[in-house]
């Protein structure tokens, strides 16, 4: 298991130094001036080609490409995001106040997704064919396909434009209002783990339908074991390796649709400040947090292939 | 035996009532695809949006260009079937012109990105050693961003436009026909006709063409399929943040962006092109799925 881990966590890191590098080159490759990093496009246009060559030199974007990327990597490594163009402050200032609530939102939708998920794929799974598993999968089969940000745009308009019963967006801290904080979060997280519920609800009942044809199910009923007993000691735990193995792929979906979802449902966290900050071409905000979260989904996927490796130990030897 | 009552056949001649039953591959790709409702129904929405897309000139009832501000915002009625927008724009016909774009930009990114992902998958996998984990590697690192981020972030850069989303859209789906490529080439080139191909001197790039690449053939085509959906839902997302296309051009994203602010007075401007992105990305998906189980069922959570 040691070595297991060992491999796991080298390649992780292997992963988030490559996402760096992809980062770096497509904001230094791509056409265009990489000091918009550091000015607004506006700025720029008012300088001679003498001042660039300055303010270049500067910040060090004279130098050869692998010398910029260690001295930026050293920067990053040091919690140095660079200045914001637009708010005049720190980056990881204005990242560290919003990510809590990012985090709130994305492992409430994570919980519930996934719980939702694994529990409707079950109830399908045990009562295959009847009513409830036809409506089910029919649900799963539209949830697996709706984007997000438009099922939001409906519920706002059902539940809280129509019927008034939620509000629209906001975000308030649990801590001050916990009631008033539910009720805000509830459209927006259904929304963020809709994809998660409809795609764990599929897996789940696929994989119960193979593990309860099992020879060793018939034995426990054989034996004269109760229904909800031989489901959640002896089908579910074997069923539900498949489904913690796309739980890693849940939590990259859940991160990258918080930028639309965040911003429909007016929540201030980081998801909205990039939507933000990508119009007010802050570019070293939008940098800031796409690292952020490339690099919270690999350890996300690295404690999956972990737990992944403890419950099912043939992994550990591939 | 009880079926062949005839005389016994001579040796080596071959009966053909002893012949397992004629199996048509294409009968059995009929009969799955079309025996369940959901990718039929897919198929039928596919069809509608790509003959709304080449036919939009003729469908469209306006012009999707043409201001008529005296009658702005006005709600759905016979003349407007889903009313206009903030400058009087007729929403049906931009809805119509906007699968235009949605289809167009779809194709180019797709083709463009499948193509660099399958050739960079074969190479990988072809030679295997360095190449493989370099290539390799950093597809595993695209594969660990959320795809929307990184094509939002370059698209942002690029400062959206027609052109820059379909940039920003290929990097981003790169990665996934890289690693499909990679694994249908890596299990082939264990075949015994691939070491005869080498063997009888044949290059490297033709063994890859003629042999290794019609194989990919069944999830390549699968994968198409859905990466049309989902570069659909992508662009309509970089629009909607307002760092894909541009207004005035109708884009599906754009519009519903537009048409948030009216969300509770004209929840037309903002459904409609809503829903028509909710029913094209649902199309692909569920042809997705059918061709997926029809053509080989064992691919089923492979892709």
């Amino acid at each position: 298991m040691t070595t297991y881990i060992t491999r796991r966590l080298l390649l992780g890191l292997i992963t988030i130094i490559l996402i760096t590098i992809i980062v770096f080159l497509v904001m230094r490759l791509l056409p265009g001036d990489p000091l918009v990093l550091y000015l607004s496009a506006g700025e720029i246009g008012t300088l001679n080609e003498q001042q660039l060559w300055e303010l270049r030199e500067k910040y060090g974007l004279n130098d050869i490409l692998p010398v910029q990327y260690i001295n930026w990597v050293g920067n990053l490594a040091q919690g140095d995001f660079g200045l914001s163009i637009f708010y005049d402050d720190s980056v990881s200032t204005l990242i560290k106040q919003r990510i809590p609530i990012t985090l709130h939102l994305g492992i409430a939708a994570f919980i519930f997704g996934n719980a939702l998920g694994i529990f409707a794929g079950v109830i399908c799974a045990m009562r295959r064919g009847k009513w409830i598993d036809t409506i089910i999968t029919f649900l799963a089969n539209i949830g697996i396909t709706m984007p997000g940000f438009l099922a939001g745009i409906f519920l706002i308009f059902l539940f809280s434009l129509t019927l008034g019963w939620f509000p629209t967006g906001g975000y308030t801290s649990p801590f001050t209002d916990f009631w008033l904080s539910t009720k805000q979060l509830l459209m927006p997280v259904f929304c963020m783990s809709l994809f998660t519920i409809a795609a764990q609800c599929r897996q789940a009942r696929s994989s119960m339908l193979e593990v309860i044809q099992q020879d060793y199910i018939r034995t426990a009923w054989a034996k004269g074991l109760s229904e909800r007993l031989i489901t959640t000691r002896h089908a579910l735990k074997n069923a539900l390796i498949p489904v913690i193995t796309i739980m890693g792929l849940q939590v990259s979906l859940i991160f990258g649709g918080s930028v639309l979802i965040e911003t429909i449902f007016n929540i201030p966290g980081i998801g909205r400040l990039m939507a933000s900050s990508m119009l007010q071409q802050d570019f070293m905000v939008v940098q800031a947090v796409v690292l952020l979260l490339g690099i919270a989904v690999v350890l996300a996927n690295l404690t999956v292939d972990i737990s992944y490796g403890w419950l099912e130990p043939r992994i550990r030897f591939d | 035996m009880s079926k062949s009552s005839g005389p016994v056949p001579a040796v080596g001649e071959i009966d053909a009532s002893q012949a397992p039953p004629r199996y048509s591959e294409a009968k059995r790709f009929f009969s799955v695809f079309f025996g369940r409702p959901l990718p039929v129904i897919g198929m039928i929405i596919i069809l509608v949006f790509i003959i709304t897309a080449i036919f939009a000139p003729l469908l469209a009832p306006y012009d999707p260009y043409k201001l008529n501000l005296p009658n702005k915002l006005q709600s759905p009625s016979l003349t407007h079937w889903l009313g206009t927008d903030s400058v009087g724009r007729d929403t049906l016909s931009r809805v119509i012109y906007g699968s235009r774009i949605s289809l167009i930009i779809a194709i180019i990114a797709v083709s463009i990105s499948t193509l660099v992902g399958i050739t960079l998958g074969l190479i990988a996998a072809f030679f295997g050693g360095f190449t493989y984990q370099i290539i390799m590697r950093f597809v595993d690192a695209l594969m660990a961003f959320p795809m929307l981020l990184l094509a939002l972030l370059i698209a942002s850069l690029l400062g959206g436009g027609m052109r820059n989303v379909i940039i920003a859209l290929c990097i981003g789906f790169i990665a996934a026909p890289a690693r499909m490529m990679c694994g249908v080439a890596t299990a082939v080139k264990q075949n015994d006709y691939i070491l005869a191909a080498r063997s009888i001197g044949m290059s490297n790039l033709r063994t890859m063409i003629r042999h290794i690449l019609p194989n990919s053939f069944q999830p390549l085509l699968v994968m198409l399929t859905v990466g049309l959906g989902s570069t659909i839902l992508a662009e309509a997302g970089l629009s909607f943040l307002g760092v894909g296309i541009n207004p005035p051009t109708p884009a599906w994203g754009s519009m519903v962006n537009e048409g948030y602010k009216f969300l509770l007075t004209n929840p037309e401007l903002c459904l409609g092109p809503g829903i028509a992105i909710m029913l094209v990305v649902f199309g692909f998906n569920m042809m997705g799925d059918g061709l997926r189980d029809a053509l080989d069922p064992r691919l089923r959570g492979v892709i």
